[in-house]
């Protein structure tokens, strides 16, 4: 049971991943276009600075939360922590998943109310393009929500090897 | 709230210890200390913005660009042609391949605003050649870390930029000033880097013997396609073609199809790069995310504030204060980035100091250089993590590296303060 | 009680000369020191376009925020920053103090959870541009890049035939000096904080390019809690600033265009013709808000009409 959730979530981060990739990609194509447009034609891309600040940003940080935290990419200091792993073993993991989702659990649930109202209120940006906001405020819910999946499944059982396979 | 702001300090630092990833402990303290020092309420109120905000911005989108650029440089082997160049031609120096990163360190400053996107384009590109000449892993990261830091003094410099608009002070010339000392401190760590290769030799291998002229020359033929990029970029970014912000997105792409267009890559390799520069890049945001909850919390509780206003209210002579305001920006830096620095205290720093008839540009300069040392300073140093999260080299490691380069850097910091007009000098011959 | 109050503005700004200070030392005086404020500059609790929200969560108690950085949030709001309308502090501040308070305190404000005390308006936009010795024709403006701050702005310049360019504020200065960009729509003050008049020309007295307004919320929750006397004090001491940093705001314009030309630059009156004609084209920034805000609210033709009816008093 918990080794098909932990490759089902495992799944799910990969193609959150890829499309935390891709938004880079287009930011990077956006913004080039941007300035290409603006000196070589005098058309700048309206709306590029929209969507990298409001888009492609957002999905580039939160989608890769919970990938990044299963493939250990965030940086810590781990001086002390190996000496603890080696005297508390598993506990020690199991510790540190507490101590994370003790810091999520809050997170998670401001991030998905705040994510919910936007959706519901439906709001647009005034202006050239009318760009929907609650496009721009359900990144954050959704790759803290799958850290917190995460980390309970660390929590129950921490990996083999103290962290997951890349 | 001076309880709360300790019980929030020493939390982070046992969380650090502990072993939890920065970017959680920064949530996880701040979290637990803006509780404690206004409440559930509005702490919910920070967690829904505070973190979204901070990374919701076209300005912070020249971190990532750089960091895609470093990749796409990479998987073109354009570093390496850079690289070897250095090593045929300087390769029996002893500490010759870290010279070429200081150089590299210089063009990249030329180019990129923020340090930390320096810090993380020159691991991707230049601390895999470093280890391919053997060169000892505390002090190649070490190097490359502090060397990232030139890009806030040498133009452009997002630092400074953001110094003129809180303070009201020109850009322009707040740029040209920071041109001298970026250049003095180059030459410290040029200094640092012969000092340290001659004490422990073995941290920087030699080549056997000199390379041949023909190997050199076919050396620096390899490299005309890269040295035609930077070209490039250098020329869009002066002639106003591109805006600073821009710059790292069009050279990722410029880098990108330089490589596809040499042969030099395929789809494959394109795709693992964009995925590196993927997770590097969101590693480095998270931290900017939650070191936003935790500079609230500092906020909050209004220490900074206290401490300047203590300052402000001892009396004493005005480079006595000038030092303390220093030293306080200097603590800081042992747990907060360095433009949150500049936002927290230049309110209340910027007017006490001009009151005591300081030099605004000069004090831009100082400030920036001070806060900039907090960036490769323990425990919280932002482009030792980003060093980090590109090589994996461990966090400890690289402080452990660091220390020779910090002393340096107190030293130019005291050259700075002491000689006013290694900043002041040029920006009045060019704006009179 | 001490409420804290978030704004984005460095110390040195003159809106907080103008009425951040002002307000707060006057509340303070007013109950006697039973209501004090914590103030959180630049942007230190929250960013600018995130004041609203901290004001709303009680993250803050107080708030100035800017009505650009909500269009979203309040659409109805930013009928005050339409382009074409407002050329005239004093005159906007009535209209814009008088609609917030009549109607859409209701219909907007309320409904998010915090409550409209007074508002202020910066001098309207203007034509700040390099290469450039006089303005005295839309023509002329045809092809120019112009930095806009916003998304109305970018509406705006295209209205009257100029590419419409974004960029940050951090990169402002450096554009204009290279020529990213051939100028801006900004106003005096900011063109004098930024040190802008290193890099330009010309700058323009009586475009009306659309307006910077910020109001001051408090939370809902916070004001009830409030006992009559303190309410009574907020609202008296908020509307004398609001009154008063509006009237004296045009001699604040006065002095920076007279600080901008000692530093040499050009500051033009467009002649009345080209400003007829620029206003004339501007409407088609305010068909595209009644069409895009009324289709989400159904009070925006009402809301513009009475504040064009104010500013007509
Ligand atoms: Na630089
Ligand atoms: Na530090």
């Amino acid at each position: 049971m918990l080794r098909r959730l932990r490759a089902g979530l495992a799944r799910v981060e990969a193609v959150m991943a890829a499309l935390a990739g891709l938004s880079l990609v287009l930011m990077m194509l956006s913004i080039s276009a941007d300035a290409a447009g603006r000196y070589l034609f005098d058309r700048p891309v309206q709306g590029a600075y929209e969507m990298t600040g409001l888009y492609f940003m957002v999905m580039a940080v939160f989608l890769l939360l919970s990938a990044n935290h299963a493939g250990n990419h965030h940086v810590r200091l781990d001086a002390a922590a190996g000496w603890l792993r080696r005297k508390l073993g598993r506990t020690y993991d199991r510790l540190l998943a507490l101590a994370a989702l003790a810091a999520f659990l809050p997170l998670a649930w401001a991030a998905t109310e705040e994510g919910v109202e936007r959706l519901l209120a439906q709001d647009l940006t005034f202006g050239p393009i009318a760009f929907p906001l609650y496009l721009s405020y359900i990144w954050m819910p959704i790759g803290v929500l799958a850290l917190v999946l995460r980390l309970t499944l660390d929590l129950a059982q921490p990996p083999e090897d103290g962290k997951e396979a890349e | 709230m001076i309880a709360e702001a300790l019980a929030g300090i020493g939390l982070l630092f046992a969380l650090l210890l502990f072993g939890l990833p920065v970017a959680f402990a920064l949530l996880a303290a701040g979290t637990v200390g803006i509780w404690l020092a206004v409440g559930s309420a509005p702490l919910m109120g920070v967690l829904k913005s505070a973190p979204y905000e901070h990374v919701a911005s076209y300005t912070l989108s020249t971190l990532p660009m750089f960091i895609l650029m470093a990749e796409y440089l990479t998987a073109g082997r354009f570093t390496r042609d850079i690289f070897n160049l250095a090593y045929t031609w300087m390769g029996h120096l002893r500490g010759g391949v870290s010279y070429a990163a200081v150089a590299g360190g210089v063009i990249l400053a030329a180019i990129s605003g923020s340090s930390t996107a320096a810090a993380s384009t020159l691991a991707g590109a230049a601390y895999p050649e470093m280890r391919r000449y053997g060169y000892q892993r505390g002090f190649a990261t070490a190097t490359l870390a502090v060397v990232g830091t030139l890009a806030i003094m040498i133009p452009p410099s997002l630092g400074l930029v953001l110094y003129g608009l809180f303070t009201e002070t020109s850009v322009g010339r707040l740029l040209v000033a920071g041109l001298l000392p970026g250049v003095v401190t180059g030459l410290g760590y040029v200094l640092t880097i012969h000092v340290m290769v001659r004490r422990k030799p073995d941290i920087a291998p030699t080549a056997p013997e000199p390379a041949s002229a023909a190997a050199r020359l076919s050396a620096a033929r390899a490299v005309w396609p890269v040295l035609l990029l930077l070209g490039a970029m250098v020329f869009a970014l002066y002639s106003g073609i591109i805006t600073p912000t821009e710059v790292g997105a069009v050279g990722a792409l410029m880098a990108l199809l330089v490589a596809v267009a040499a042969g030099r890559c395929g789809f494959r390799e394109l795709a693992a790069a964009t995925m590196r520069g993927a997770r590097v890049s969101a590693m480095v945001m998270t931290i900017v995310a939650f070191a936003a909850v935790f500079g609230v919390f500092l906020t909050m509780t209004g220490v900074t504030a206290d401490l300047i206003e203590a300052i402000r209210s001892a009396g004493v002579n005005r480079w006595l204060v000038l030092v303390m305001v220093l030293l306080l920006l200097l603590v800081l830096g042992f747990f907060l980035d360095q433009l949150a620095i500049l936002l927290l205290t230049l309110p209340l720093t910027f007017p006490l100091l001009t009151e005591l008839g300081f030099d605004p540009i000069w004090m831009g300069v100082v400030f920036v250089k001070t806060a900039e040392i907090g960036l490769v300073t323990p425990p919280m140093g932002m482009n030792v993590f980003v060093v980090s999260g590109v090589t994996r080299v461990p966090v400890a490691e690289i402080y452990r590296g660091v220390w020779p380069f910090v002393a340096t850097e107190l030293g130019v910091l005291t050259l700075l303060v002491a000689l006013p007009g290694l900043s002041t000098f040029l920006p009045g011959v060019i704006f009179g | 009680k001490e409420l804290r109050f978030a704004h984005q503005f460095p110390t040195s700004h003159f809106a907080v000369k103008l009425v951040i200070d002002p307000f707060a030392a006057g509340v303070a005086e007013k109950t006697g020191g039973e209501l004090t404020m914590k103030i959180f500059p630049a942007e230190q609790l929250a960013k600018a376009s995130g004041l609203l929200d901290a004001v709303r969560n009680r993250v803050a108690d107080v708030a100035f925020v800017g009505v650009t950085y909500v269009t979203e949030k309040m659409p109805l709001t930013s009928v005050v920053e339409l382009p074409g309308l407002v050329n005239n502090v004093a005159r906007g501040y009535h209209a814009f103090q008088t609609v917030t308070q009549e109607r859409i305190a209701e219909l907007e404000h309320q409904p998010q959870g915090v409550k409209p005390i007074f508002v202020a308006l910066t001098p309207p936009y203007q034509f700040v541009l390099r290469d450039t010795e006089t303005l005295d024709s839309v023509d002329q403006l045809a092809g120019k890049k112009l930095r806009v701050p916003g998304a109305t702005g970018a509406l705006a310049v295209e209205s009257v035939g100029g590419v419409a360019v974004q960029i940050p504020s951090s990169d402002l200065y450096v554009g204009l000096d290279r020529g990213t960009v051939d100028g801006a729509i900004s106003t005096s003050a900011s063109v004098n904080s930024l040190k802008l008049n290193e890099v330009t020309d010309l700058i323009t007295t009586n475009a009306a390019m659309g307006t910077v307004a910020f109001v001051l919320f408090v939370n809902s929750d916070v004001w009830e809690e409030l006992s009559e006397s303190q309410r009574a004090a907020v609202q008296e001491v908020g509307t004398a600033v609001g009154a008063k940093g509006a009237a004296v705001m045009d001699g604040v314009v006065d002095k920076a265009y007279k600080a901008l030309g000692d530093a040499g630059m050009n500051v033009v009156a467009m002649p009345d013709p080209m400003v007829a004609e620029l206003n004339g084209r501007l409407k088609a920034v305010e068909t595209k808000w009644l069409e895009d805000v009324g289709a989400r609210n159904p009070a925006a033709g009402e809301i513009l009409k009475r504040f064009k009816a104010l500013l007509a008093e």
